[in-house]
């Protein structure tokens, strides 16, 4: 819950992060940041139409009625993959290979970067902030 | 879900990340999450010895039925006491509204270690004391 330009910056900074950690031994941050990263700038786009995510269960009610027209089902998808990932490696079972962890973190970028391209052009046609 | 165990394990990891990161003084965001998921862990290990694990709403993480457990199960059972739960409740609610208006800086993350630190010293003491028993 924040202004657009709060989630962006928050979501870049997170990025860096995550490309600087160590998916070996420093995995839950890779996993954290990777995964916020996106996280905050689908909430960017979110408050640009004046929306926020209280829960992560809104957050999927959010691209599945919203945000999916935007960014497309291959989007949804990989969004979906990245939050049971980062839920089954931080609170749940399971410890991620450096492998799984890269593999994520590069789905992560991607995201980042479509999300990113949507966000500037709306930025730039509509003037939102 | 985790076993006893593996909360421990993940608790340990993630407070050795936080107070990386807080002593190199970066990441103030990630530095308040490695705490909180510190804390998370030990109360999750808590309650899997007693067989109470929570859970969470659909497509959800289980932070609220975590706060539900806790009070219900080791603060009223008088096995921890109620600063414990307030502490919890003060990370967790915090955590929650970091991004009113602005964004995590030192200050913030100072003031959260400090209550954070105060809940895992309780929760690592309870869980030490299960693992002599």
């Amino acid at each position: 819950m924040a202004e657009l330009k709060v989630h962006k910056e928050l979501a870049a900074q997170l990025l860096a992060a995550a490309k600087k950690s160590d998916p070996a031994k420093e995995w839950p941050i890779t996993v954290d940041a990777a995964f916020y990263a996106v996280f905050h700038l689908m909430e960017a786009l979110n408050a640009a139409d004046c929306r926020d995510s209280y829960t992560f269960g809104d957050a999927d009610d959010l691209l599945t009625h919203f945000l999916t027209d935007e960014l497309g089902a291959a989007f949804a998808k990989r969004y979906r993959y990245g939050f049971y990932f980062r839920r089954g490696t931080i609170y749940g079972a399971h410890f991620p290979t450096p492998a799984q962890v890269t593999r994520f973190l590069r789905s992560c970028e991607q995201d980042y970067a479509h999300v990113l391209a949507v966000l500037q052009q709306r930025e730039a046609q509509e003037g939102v902030a | 879900m985790a076993i006893a165990a593996v909360h421990r394990k993940k608790a340990d990891l993630c407070w050795g990340l936080a107070q990386k990161l807080y002593d190199e003084k970066r990441d103030e965001f990630l530095c308040m999450n490695m705490i909180f998921n510190t804390a998370l862990h030990l109360i999750e290990e808590a309650l899997a010895e007693r067989d109470k694990h929570p859970a969470a709403q659909p497509r959800g993480v289980p932070h609220a039925d975590r706060d539900a457990q806790l009070n219900k199960y080791l603060v009223n059972t008088k096995v921890l006491g109620p600063e414990t739960a307030a502490l919890y409740t003060e990370l967790y609610a915090t955590r929650h509204t970091f991004a009113e208006g602005n964004i995590q800086d030192r200050p913030f993350i100072e003031r959260y270690m400090t209550t954070g630190r105060q809940l895992i010293d309780l929760l690592k003491a309870l869980n030490q004391k299960k693992t002599r028993a």
